[in-house]
């Protein structure tokens, strides 16, 4: 790809790239395979002047091989890039063109059909304001109409018209910045599943591609699955958790003849689904469609402080009469009333905390809310899984260790077997190990149940097969461990969780699974601690012993170990009452209590889909790092919403005065009030965390 | 006869009539349409303008930062050296 240098520095490189204006799509794809080019931070591509930002950590040499031998060709473009790139295309033409029409109507038009064309714009705003006071409510449009009508009304139409123009200007960047944040949010609530089991014709299971699915073939899920596809249910019977979809947390039920959505968690029960559409991208606008309709992102982006604006509207009011009252002046009567706080504040907020989710977003947390953000700057204590949270979600089997004359390998293969339909991260581990020691296996089970935060259960040609904890194996099973080999038993190492396999009342054999601690962990929780965490929990349903070692390595102030999901959830109930406000980290279906009770739930993406249903902030990355990116941003949001109220209050308190005294005409202190608008909302769009300071 | 209301009545007649039908003909329509698209271009021009205009005011930002970064640099040397 032929390529031209336009500026080089330490870090950053600016290339230009082919042609100008690039093709739908060719932007995104070229973004993406820079951004895998090892040392590269960030790359941001500008497909109006067909330019590379690329911030890098190394040298500039391989990244200028990549590009010589990059071809737009090779790669296949991704819808959702194109459709948010058009998006803010959209945007910079429609702001383009509202300031292009009113440079023109100033310079070509002639005054009395400017003052026409005036009147006519003038109508729509009056109009709103009339429903709204029909509706009683004394609120912005109420103000805004009054302003523009009395301008109007008075002879002042350059007045009306520079108001409607600042107007116009903010209701494009507040609609930008809406649409902005439903569409990255349905982006990051897209699905990502890339197998999916089906039930063959000669009625084995088998796992194939999603691509692969023809309408018509019968798919299984089971507990916690998400379901890939729309289908209806052929067999079986579940509940489904359709939070997503529809909005509502209360499971519904599936009997066989129920349609079903794709990508909506099965909670309990396994059901047999004949596909009805393949994968596409019709998900993605539903998506959207959710979200706009159940105004989820409206109804949390409301904090008090907008609340507090509409009921500032009849003191403006108040304010104007009086100030008409003493000076008998209705130019400076409408300096006060054109300088309102409400439609300031309720602009400029809402705009913080969206482009702060989106910039959640950048640092691939996904945030389905705005006052999830409130909540954790103002959190005191953190609840942590253990599993999968504070330690990798990939734990490796170290050992298994036989009992009663079984294989080694014949018990881990029997155990994978069971294992294979959970997406927990021991049983990934124990299927895993399978895998590696290449040991295949056929369905040989019946029915498997799984029984939360204790096991699996399942017959095997006739005989009970159990997998799980020590409590749910030997107190709830009643399994003994045999009398000769108690001795191996006791030597099986500590500092291993362990997975008891039972076949017929018999123990098989005990798979020790190492789970690591995060090499970050200790640090983020220490960072949490310096932010303002007074508590950090540790909770598990892991044996005393784990969680023990675990918890000094971490260094968090409690734990708890051995805990079923109810006594997290309860916990938590616990914080609340004294006041505190708690957020939970987890990432399996036996957190999914615990986090809906938390005021802010996380869950880590690896974990169980069930989790990232019912969570409200999703964390992607790898690293734990990113919660004190997260608790981060939400304690600057909170400084800047404090700093932008209290600037639009003095501010605008100020220039009341001077249009009220009459040492500013009402025209000017109108125009500085909307441009100081708008430019704390531009303000308010920009990151609350500098590039640079990402990296303490 | 008062001959600026006729002529101006007449104004109204014929832009009424013939002078419609020609401002909204086919081939009017055509003449719009290329000065729409060519308004447009004018947009992107303009927009593409802005844009390369922001990428040189962040070319100038990381230059000016690297140079206090070096700078900062030489200080923090000079007052390891002053002490050695």
């Amino acid at each position: 790809m032929k390529c031209v240098i336009q500026h080089m520095s330490e870090g950053r490189l600016r290339v230009h790239v082919g042609q100008t204006f690039m093709m739908p799509g060719q932007a995104g794809i070229l973004e993406k395979y820079l951004m895998e080019i090892p040392g590269v931070r960030n790359v941001r591509v500008s497909e109006r002047t067909g330019n590379a930002m690329i911030t890098h950590r190394t040298d500039s040499e391989n990244i200028l091989h990549a590009l010589s031998v990059f071809h737009y060709e090779d790669y296949e473009a991704d819808e959702a890039d194109i459709s948010s790139r058009r998006l803010t295309r959209d945007f910079e033409e429609q702001i383009f063109w509202h300031c292009a029409g009113r440079v023109f109507k100033r310079l070509f038009l002639p005054l009395p059909v400017r003052n026409a064309v005036t009147v006519v714009n003038a109508v729509p705003y009056i109009w709103k304001g009339l429903k709204t006071l029909a509706k009683g409510k004394i609120e912005v449009p109420v103000l805004d109409a009054t302003t523009i009508g009395v301008s109007a009304a008075t002879g002042d139409f350059s007045t009306a018209s520079s108001i409607m123009f600042l107007l116009g200007l903010s209701e494009i960047l507040e609609d930008y910045t809406h649409r902005k944040s439903v569409d990255d949010l349905a982006r990051s609530m897209a699905l990502n599943i890339d197998r999916v089991w089906i039930m063959s014709a000669s009625g084995e299971q088998i796992l194939i591609n999603v691509n692969e699915v023809h309408e018509g073939d019968i798919m299984i899920v089971h507990t916690s699955n998400t379901i890939p596809l729309d289908g209806v249910v052929a067999a079986g019977e579940m509940t489904v958790n359709q939070s997503s979809m529809t909005g509502e947390s209360i499971p519904s039920v599936k009997e066989p003849g129920s349609l079903v959505y794709a990508g909506t968690v099965v909670e309990e029960g396994e059901c047999q689904v004949r596909v009805t559409s393949t994968a596409g991208s019709g998900r993605y606008d539903r998506i959207v469609r959710m979200i706009e309709e159940s105004e989820k992102l409206k109804s949390e982006t409301e904090t008090k402080a907008i609340h507090l604006a509409d009921r500032l509207v009849p003191y403006s009011f108040a304010g104007t009469i009086v100030t008409y009252l003493l000076t008998r002046n209705t130019a400076r009567a409408l300096a006060v009333l054109m300088v309102d706080y409400s439609c300031a504040l309720k602009l400029s907020i809402p705009i913080s905390v969206l482009s702060a989710m989106r910039e959640c977003a950048r640092h691939r947390i996904s945030v389905k809310g705005g006052q999830f953000l409130e909540n954790i700057a103002a959190a005191e204590t953190v609840v942590f899984d253990k599993t999968g949270t504070l330690t990798y979600s990939r734990p490796t089997v170290a050992m298994v260790v036989p009992f009663n004359k079984n294989d080694e390998n014949e018990a881990l293969r029997l155990a994978a077997c069971l294992e294979e339909h959970y997406p927990h991260s021991m049983a990934n581990a124990v299927v895993a190990e399978a895998e590696r020691r290449g040991l295949m296996h056929e369905e040989r089970h019946t029915k498997v149940e799984y029984i939360v935060a204790h096991g699996i259960a399942s017959t095997i040609d006739g005989k009970k097969a159990v997998i799980g904890s020590w409590h749910f194996v030997f107190e709830d099973e009643g399994v003994k461990v045999p009398a000769r080999e108690k001795k191996k038993f006791e030597q099986i190492p500590d500092g291993y969780s362990h997975l008891y396999l039972a076949v017929g009342g018999k123990l098989a054999a005990v798979i020790c699974i190492e789970d690591p601690i995060r090499p970050e962990a200790p640090s983020v929780i220490e960072k949490l601690r310096t932010r303002g965490i007074g508590k950090t929990v540790m909770m598990t349903g892991d044996s005393a012993r784990t969680a023990a070692s675990v918890a000094a390595l971490t260094g968090v102030d409690h734990w708890q170990a051995e805990v079923l999901p109810e006594d997290k959830a309860a916990f938590i109930k616990s914080e609340h009452e004294q006041g505190r406000k708690v957020v939970m980290l987890g990432d399996g279906i036996n957190d999914s209590p615990a986090l809906s009770e938390a005021d802010c739930g996380i869950a880590v993406s690896d974990g169980a889909a069930i989790a990232r249903e019912i969570a409200d902030v999703t964390i992607a990355d790898e690293n734990l790092n990113a919660l004190v990116v997260l608790k981060d941003i939400s304690d600057r949001l909170d400084q800047r919403i404090h700093r932008n109220y209290r600037f639009i209050m003095t501010f605008n308190t100020a220039l009341i005065i001077s249009g009220a005294i009459g040492i500013l005409p009402a025209a000017t202190a109108a125009w500085l009030h909307n441009l100081s608008t708008l430019a704390v909302s531009m303000h308010s769009m920009t990151d609350v965390l500098g590039e640079n300071e990402m990296q303490s | 006869m008062n001959w600026t209301k006729t002529r101006f009545l007449a104004y109204g007649f014929l832009l009424g009539s013939a002078g419609l039908k020609m401002l909204t003909s086919k081939d009017a329509k055509k003449v719009y349409t290329k000065v729409t698209a060519a308004g447009m271009r004018c947009a992107d021009e303009t927009l593409r303008i802005a844009e390369e205009l922001r990428e040189n005011v962040e070319d100038i930002a990381s230059d000016a930062r690297q140079i206090n970064e070096e700078r900062r640099q030489e200080e923090a040397e000079k007052i390891l050296e002053d002490a050695a």
